[in-house]
């Protein structure tokens, strides 16, 4: 099992808020303007009363001194479910000895986690074809998360979509992308339209990007009989291709209404610390040179 | 051992190399690396090549480097020679009909002959006479019939050469023979350009030229134009008459007799070997021989050997001949015969009707000259035209420059020892047992990684 170090990415976090892009709906506290104005002590502005009203909500002091019903009315603030859903399909279990891309997007999520539990909000976690916890707000809830993620072993070709398809609130999707893209896109489309805001964290290992020149042969960990010789002559190629399904799938996220934020995994990657910061900030992009001019 | 090809065995051995250098070689799918984004990678063959430190298919390569040295060795031609003489020597002896006296030659060619040099005998063809029996067969050369080429013998005895070039560091020709013209044809300088080194030429006499009588009797008048005739014209002895003057030791035995013969005349024919007596009358002087009427005035006469010869005059035809016996020498255009030979002892006398006129250049024509010359020649056919040898022949058979060093001469071609058969018979063997060994391992090549 591999050890999920988590210490630094929360100190590093600590005093980072995940705010909603836009009020959300809800009827209980939380952290988040709500769509709905109620009777909080954050004045909002005043609105003539209408027949039918509740009187208790009349300001008598106004009315006093104008002879005028009005209502007094004051933000409400609602907290936004939040549903980190990790991909731990084995294309994630990369590379082989370290594991680079699982424990980075292990941490993504903790991460991701940690700030949203910061902001208020209820957070839970789906893990593919493995455990699912749902959201709370409770005080352990990230410690949970992060001893789900510990426990967890990337494996098998498992697809996104069916841990995804019925979540609502935010959800935060940290893959590959590898395996069922194509539904994954169409389900973000469907969940937009209902409201549920999406963030696709795409991680990618720097050795993908810049691959082991040794190897002559490479294979899909996911489909093993998929081997291709990667050799100077197809090497050009590869990376021009790689590139190509990244701005297509960056393209293919924002037509469907969700955040696209890329981040690159491995010692030569970026801290998951900052990923987490640009994801909250929406950046799509770290400023690296492998992965070419940031995409609109 | 030397070896005629020592080539073949840097080929082999370049091949055997190459060979061994395959067996390092290992097609295989090369060591796989998991790459979650392979499916990006452009198809391609997945077999890569790699060396080994090790060659694989050690019985194979065993068999493939022994087949490749065993026809390596076999093109190579090896040669056993356990002495290699200094100068090794092909004495070519002329037993042709060229020459003219049989035992110079066999003196020259005992003379010449060592222990293991070659004896090349030739006439019109020429053969290698086993080295055991050189001498002896040096000592009993005969005289053939057959006319020389020293075509044919410089053919055999370069043949010789390439086949025992081995055997002796250079190798020199000695060639006896007259080397008459006829004995030298238009592939001669050609050939003898193969042969890059020189040749002793040991010269012996020629046969003479029996062709044409140096001397001849003639006997008419002074003014007979027939004695204009090139093939006379120096070598009239006597017209005096009877001929009594010449019938010496010095007799020429050619008489040509312008009138009627006599009974001295055939006496003559009979008391000598080879005499020849042209009866060649002048004019119709013997009742025996019938008178043409009328006389014929245009015509040609044609003789036959060796080749045709044709002469075209306003011939005065008033008589024929009489006797219809005989051996025909030459006719009209009209098919009459025109000279007759008749065998009479040792000799034969030869009856002429071709009128010689007293007027115009008919004599000195050189078709004229020819049947003239053609009428004086032996009987029968025991007569031979001998290009004489010339200075200029000789020189050039034999050439200039040092002795022809073994090595400058290609070995002969199927000049193979005896080893060589079986090498080439072992090679095979083991092609066809690598093959039965290599169906035995379906994929001997692709390993996996």
């Amino acid at each position: 099992m591999t050890v999920l170090a988590t210490g630094d990415v929360l100190d590093a976090l600590h005093g980072v808020r995940w705010p909603a892009e836009r009020p959300v709906s809800g009827g209980t506290p939380g952290g988040h303007r709500a769509r709905t104005r109620g009777s909080s002590a954050e004045f909002a502005e005043y609105r003539s009363y209408r027949q039918g009203e509740d009187v208790r909500r009349l300001d008598w002091k106004v009315l006093a001194r104008t002879d005028r019903a009005y209502v007094r009315l004051a933000e409400d603030h609602a907290p936004l479910p939040t549903t980190v859903v990790v991909d731990a399909s084995a294309s994630m279990a990369f590379p082989a000895g370290t594991t680079a891309k699982w424990l980075h997007a292990a941490r993504l999520a903790v991460g991701l986690a940690a700030v949203a539990h910061a902001t208020g909000d209820p957070v839970g976690l789906r893990i593919t074809s493995g455990r699912v916890l749902p959201p709370r707000m409770r005080q352990g809830v990230v410690a949970g998360i992060t001893q789900a993620l510990t426990d967890a072993v990337p494996g098998g070709s498992a697809g996104m979509a069916p841990s995804f398809a019925s979540l609502q609130g935010r959800v935060a999707l940290v893959s590959d992308f590898l395996g069922d893209t194509d539904a994954v896109v169409s389900l973000v489309r469907a969940a937009r339209t209902r409201g549920t805001v999406v963030y696709a964290v795409h991680v990618v290992d720097s050795r993908e990007l810049d691959p082991p020149r040794g190897a002559a042969l490479v294979a899909d960990p996911e489909t093993p009989a998929l081997q291709r010789p990667l050799i100077p002559a197809t090497r050009g190629a590869y990376l021009a291709s790689f590139a190509r399904w990244r701005s297509e799938l960056a393209d293919d996220f924002h037509r469907a209404g969700a955040h696209y934020v890329l981040t690159v995994s491995g010692s030569a990657g970026e801290p998951a610390a900052r990923a987490v910061r640009r994801i909250v900030a929406g950046w799509p992009q770290p400023a690296d040179d492998r992965l070419g001019a940031p995409f609109a | 051992m030397t070896f005629l090809a020592p080539g073949f065995l840097l080929a082999a051995a370049a091949a055997a190399a190459g060979v061994i250098g395959l067996h390092l070689l290992v097609a295989r799918r090369g060591p796989s690396a998991a790459l979650p984004t392979a499916r990006f990678v452009p198809a391609a063959a997945t077999v890569v090549v790699a060396v080994e430190k090790r060659p694989r298919n050690l019985l194979l390569l065993l068999i493939r480097v022994t087949a490749i040295a065993l026809a390596g060795a076999a093109f190579a031609q090896p040669h056993f020679t356990a002495h290699r003489a200094r100068v090794l020597r092909i004495v070519v002896a002329d037993r042709s009909s060229d020459v003219a006296d049989i035992r110079p030659v066999r003196d020259s060619a005992r003379r010449l002959l060592r222990d293991g040099d070659a004896l090349v005998v030739f006439d019109s063809a020429a053969h290698v006479v086993p080295v055991a029996g050189a001498a002896d067969t040096a000592a009993a050369l005969d005289r053939v019939s057959a006319r020389g080429s020293l075509s044919s013998a410089l053919i055999v005895a370069r043949r010789e050469a390439a086949r025992q070039r081995a055997s002796a560091d250079s190798i020199e020709m000695d060639l006896v023979s007259p080397a008459t013209g006829d004995e030298i044809d238009a592939a001669t300088p050609a050939i003898r350009a193969l042969w890059p080194g020189r040749i002793r030429v040991v010269t012996v006499a020629g046969a003479q030229d029996s062709s044409a009588p140096t001397r001849i009797i003639l006997r008419g008048a002074v003014d007979d134009p027939l004695r204009a005739a090139a093939p006379l014209r120096h070598r009239v002895l006597d017209d005096g008459g009877t001929g009594a003057r010449v019938e010496s030791a010095a007799d020429p035995g050619v008489r040509i007799v312008r009138d009627l013969p006599g009974a001295a005349d055939s006496d003559w024919v009979r008391g000598g070997q080879g005499r020849v007596l042209i009866a060649w009358p002048a004019a119709r002087v013997a009742p025996a021989w019938p008178a043409r009427v009328p006389s014929d005035t245009v015509g040609a006469v044609v003789t036959f050997q060796p080749d045709p010869i044709t002469v075209v005059a306003s011939f005065a035809r008033s008589w024929r001949l009489g006797a219809a016996s005989g051996r025909v020498r030459a006719r009209w255009i009209d098919g009459d015969p025109a000279v007759v030979e008749h065998q009479m002892g040792g000799g034969c006398i030869r009856d002429a009707a071709i009128p010689v006129p007293a007027t115009g250049d008919l004599v000195l024509r050189p078709e004229f000259g020819d049947l003239v010359t053609a009428l004086v020649r032996p009987c029968g056919d025991m007569w031979r035209a001998v290009s004489p040898s010339t200075q200029a022949a000789v020189a050039m058979i034999a050439g200039t420059g040092p002795l022809l060093t073994s090595d400058s001469i290609d070995p002969a071609t199927g000049a193979e020892e005896p080893v060589v058969p079986w090498l080439l018979g072992a090679a095979l063997v083991l092609i066809a047992a690598e093959a039965l060994v290599r169906r035995g391992r379906p994929n001997s090549v692709l390993r996996p990684a």
